[in-house]
């Protein structure tokens, strides 16, 4: 096994697909079929959000009522929402409003969808931005001295220690560093985020620190394995062992050789973790009381607030795409053996 | 206004004076009450020294995400809704928190005529609106109306209001011509969501008369404050904020690290690990509000008396009160607001493992099975829920837990047949006109007793104190026999404030920081 890890697979049949497929499919670029799809997947992702809250129990009338809902005051506000009409013509009145460029208004406080939304995904960017370039660096270089002290004492202990971080909920690692920095052992960084809605976090610097520190303890032991893994492949490999015999030193043959071919899972766990950030970080939010997505999309679903779920999760979705779609055009570039495949 | 603020101040006490309330006397001159009631864990420096001026109070409280609203009169859920609204908007009254007597706030005097059927509000002369208007009789009227025309809470307390029949007699005092006499027509002026805002009222940019006026607030996050300078009492720290917190953990976090200088309602698990921290000082107020598990009379199988007296029968208050709330409450009998002039100290329910299941044998009800509708919607309600569900095993009934969300939780509220729910110390015929009549919003016991109800409506129109306070014994003592709340504890609120935040007083209302009046804060 020369190139890739298990992550490959997915993408390599695709390009297969491209090559191979029928002439139609050949005349049409691979990377633009996927685009298609992913249009596809985000229009099933709105329409299964979109009934998935209907299901749910109370909506936004009640949720700002609360328990002072009367039924007459209930029926106003659902009027005055349009929450009484069909759940389709619900729908479509939304998807056209979207499609024009109108994201709609908050149930719940009456605002422009995207003045709830913006600020938060902007904070969510800088946050997931700053854990991934440290955690990627740092888990560069902890793969690689494993991989090339295989089963050393320093392999060994960056396993553990790793492992050990893995093993911890994200909660847990949170908590621990507001204790340490915080409130207990050193009062030196802030234990949450206070600042002003008008600012992001990018002009808050102080506030980032703790939670991207949390995030990078919590995702850098999965980069740590997935580069020790692949580099360990590469360095077992027929060009390596060339490389060894034609007598090309040790340090060089990581550097220029392995490493780079061992880039190709990274990136695409790299994609995964993004999309990750993107969304799944709620709880880092909840400790820290930092202003970003997950925290937003969570309250916009316990107040039933349909227009801001649609929004935020329809957001998530393409993240999702994007992310895997531009992971998927660097695994292409990384791979000489793919390049003829149309890009 | 060039006139310094002296001349107001020593020119309000004396009119307050003039109306009748001596007790308003320590709170205007911001020398904080040290009567704190029987809670006396508080720091002595807490209420020591004299108050000076200036300084940013940053506060953390229970957030209400994006349904938070600055509306003075109608949505205000949250604990951070309750805190702007109390400082934005002044009231005609406010309780003083050592006795929860009614003390003159924006009223000057309120005077029934002999019968109760017509009432006349007199205002403070020279108070005005954080925009500079002078607070005048058209505003009273013009609230009153906003207030009924959007179905406010407090519409629902003063059912004897007619918001037609109000009268301006002169610049500062409105006649109310009522539909029916009522003896209890000031308390609901007390109420949270009754602040008076000017003729014309928006909403989006709220204005009111309040110790302090809104500069930024956006829902969820954070609400800045400035103090207003022109008002009729005294108010010590310039600036004020509110952090919104979905989370006790960070909101702790946050006093320990010293972003917030305040915060409320400590959870009960919390509170050691504040005390132990050794910085912080703690508030702690015994106060009468209740929290209480609610059966629907009208529902099987509570509708057999003996299954409602059984349920009560079987609780063993303290034990929950231990467990659930890391002992912070007194046991509760049943009954509403211990604290109330009008309680009857004499209606005292213990465990009674025995009867208990005596009764439900009578009842032919030996091995029943109900389902509890729970949510968390005041600390420590789900965790007394899971301690019910023990306590009755022992009586041989089986309890199902259905723990849900919020919203879930909401959107059956009222129709479940068995759940719960809390108050703050209310005024006894005010609490009946909540949550005990059939026309009240929080009735989801269904109670409708036809012989409680004509007490209750002579209760209510009876000017004579010690009358009054009989009907409401003959009252207490129905729904101690017959009633469907199961009251388990009266309430004991725990805040937190970091070293040289000064001015805050054990409440027995019930809400933190002393009924969230910051106009009493000052730093030092």
């Amino acid at each position: 096994m020369t190139d890739a890890g298990p992550a490959l697979s997915d993408s390599s049949t695709a390009n297969e697909d491209a090559v191979e497929g029928s002439p139609r499919r050949r005349v049409i670029p691979w990377w633009v079929w996927r685009i298609g799809g992913g249009i596809l997947t985000l229009v099933a992702v709105s329409i299964l959000i979109f009934f998935a809250t209907q299901v749910l129990p109370g909506d936004a009338a009640k949720s700002i009522l609360g328990r002072d809902a009367t039924p007459e005051k209930l029926e106003a506000l659902r009027a005055q929402l349009g929450l009484n009409r069909p759940a389709l013509e619900q729908y479509l009145d939304w998807a056209r409003n979207l499609l024009t460029g109108d994201f709609g208004l908050s149930l719940v406080n009456g605002r422009p969808v995207e003045e709830l939304f913006l600020p938060r995904a902007v904070n969510t960017l800088a946050l997931a931005l700053c854990a991934i370039a440290i955690a990627l660096p740092i888990s560069i270089l902890l793969g690689s001295l494993s991989a090339s002290r295989r089963d050393g004492p320093l392999d060994q202990g960056i396993a553990v220690t790793s492992l050990t971080f893995n093993a911890l909920p994200e909660f847990v690692i949170g908590l621990g560093l507001v204790v340490i920095f915080s409130t207990g052992l050193m009062r030196i960084l802030p234990a949450v985020s206070i600042f002003p809605p008008e600012e992001s976090a990018f002009s808050n610097p102080t506030a980032l620190v703790l939670p991207a520190l949390a995030l990078v303890l919590a995702i850098s032991p999965y980069l740590i394995r997935l580069v020790r893994a692949s580099l360990i492949d590469a360095l077992d490999s027929e060009y390596v062992l060339t490389a060894r015999l034609r007598g090309v030193r040790e340090r060089r043959i990581i550097v220029h050789h392995a490493l780079r071919n061992s880039m190709v899972p990274v990136v695409q766990g790299t994609a995964v973790l993004l999309a990750y950030l993107a969304g799944g970080i709620v709880v880092i939010e909840y400790v820290f009381r930092f202003p970003g997505l997950g925290g937003l999309l969570l309250e916009a679903v316990s107040a039933r607030d349909l227009p801001l779920i649609q929004v935020t999760a329809l957001f998530l979705a393409a993240v999702y795409v994007v992310v895997n779609l531009v992971a998927d055009l660097l695994v292409v570039r990384l791979t000489p053996r793919l390049r003829g495949v149309g890009v | 206004m060039t006139k310094p603020t002296i001349d107001r101040r020593s020119f309000l006490a004396a009119s307050i004076a003039v109306g009748g309330a001596a007790a308003a006397l320590p709170l205007l001159s911001g020398c904080t009450s040290s009567s704190g009631g029987s809670a006396a864990s508080t720091s002595a420096s807490l209420t020591a020294g004299t108050p000076k001026r200036g300084g940013l109070l940053r506060v953390g409280l229970g957030g209400g995400g994006a349904t938070e609203t600055a509306d003075a009169h109608v949505g205000i859920l949250a604990n951070t809704d309750l805190a702007r609204s109390l400082n934005l908007y002044a009231t005609l009254f406010k309780r003083d928190p050592a006795t929860l007597d009614l003390i003159p706030s924006l009223a000057e005097s309120v005077e029934p005529d002999s019968t109760g059927k017509t009432w006349t509000v007199r205002m403070l002369e020279g108070a005005e609106f954080h925009n500079g208007k002078p607070i005048a009789a058209e505003d009273l009227i013009f609230t009153v109306q906003r207030i009924f025309e959007l179905k406010g809470a407090v519409a629902e307390l003063m059912p004897w209001v007619d918001p037609a029949g109000m009268k301006a007699l002169d610049a500062r005092t409105v006649q109310f011509n009522l539909k029916t006499p009522t003896a209890i027509f000031t308390e609901p002026f007390a109420m949270i969501a009754s602040g008076i805002v000017p003729i014309g009222y928006d909403p989006a940019k709220p204005v009111g008369s309040g110790p302090f006026e809104l500069t930024a607030f956006t829902p969820g996050e954070l609400t800045s404050m400035k103090r207003f300078e022109n008002y009729f009492g005294d108010v010590w720290i310039d600036e004020l904020d509110f952090v919104s917190f979905n989370d006790d953990a960070p909101r702790i976090n946050a006093l320990l690290a010293g972003q917030i200088q305040a915060t409320e309602a400590l959870p009960p698990g919390q509170i050691a690990a504040v005390q132990a921290d050794g910085r912080m000082q703690i508030i702690e107020s015994q106060s009468g509000a209740t929290r209480f598990f609610a059966m629907a009379v009208d529902e099987e199988p509570f509708t057999d008396v003996r299954v409602r007296q059984a349920m009560r029968l079987l609780v063993n208050r303290q034990q929950m009160i231990d467990q659930a709330l890391a002992g912070y409450g007194q046991v509760g009998n049943d009954l509403f607001n211990k604290y109330d002039p009008m309680y009857d100290a004499n209606l005292v329910r213990e465990q009674n493992l025995e009867e208990a299941k005596s009764l439900l044998q009578s009842a032919g009800q030996s091995n029943l099975t109900v389902e509890l509708a729970t949510a968390p919607y005041i600390a420590g309600t789900v965790e007394a829920s899971q301690v019910l569900v023990q306590q009755a095993k022992e009586a041989g009934v089986t309890v199902n837990l259905k723990k849900m969300d919020l919203p879930a939780y909401f959107e059956g509220y009222g129709k479940w047949p068995f759940s719960g729910d809390f108050f703050n110390a209310n005024e006894y015929f005010i609490q009946v006109g909540l949550n005990q009549l059939p026309t009240s919003t929080y009735n989801i016991t269904h109670f409708n007793d036809p012989e409680y109800n004509a007490l209750y409506a002579q209760g209510v129109a009876e000017l004579d104190e010690a009358k009054r306070k009989d009907i409401a014994d003959q009252m207490q003592k129905i729904e101690f026999d017959r009633g469907g709340n199961l009251v388990w504890t009266y309430a004991t609120v725990v805040d937190a404030v970091a070293p040289g935040v000064n001015g805050f007083v054990p409440d027995k209302y019930g809400l933190p920081l002393t009924s969230y009046d910051f106009s009493r804060a000052w730093l030092s």
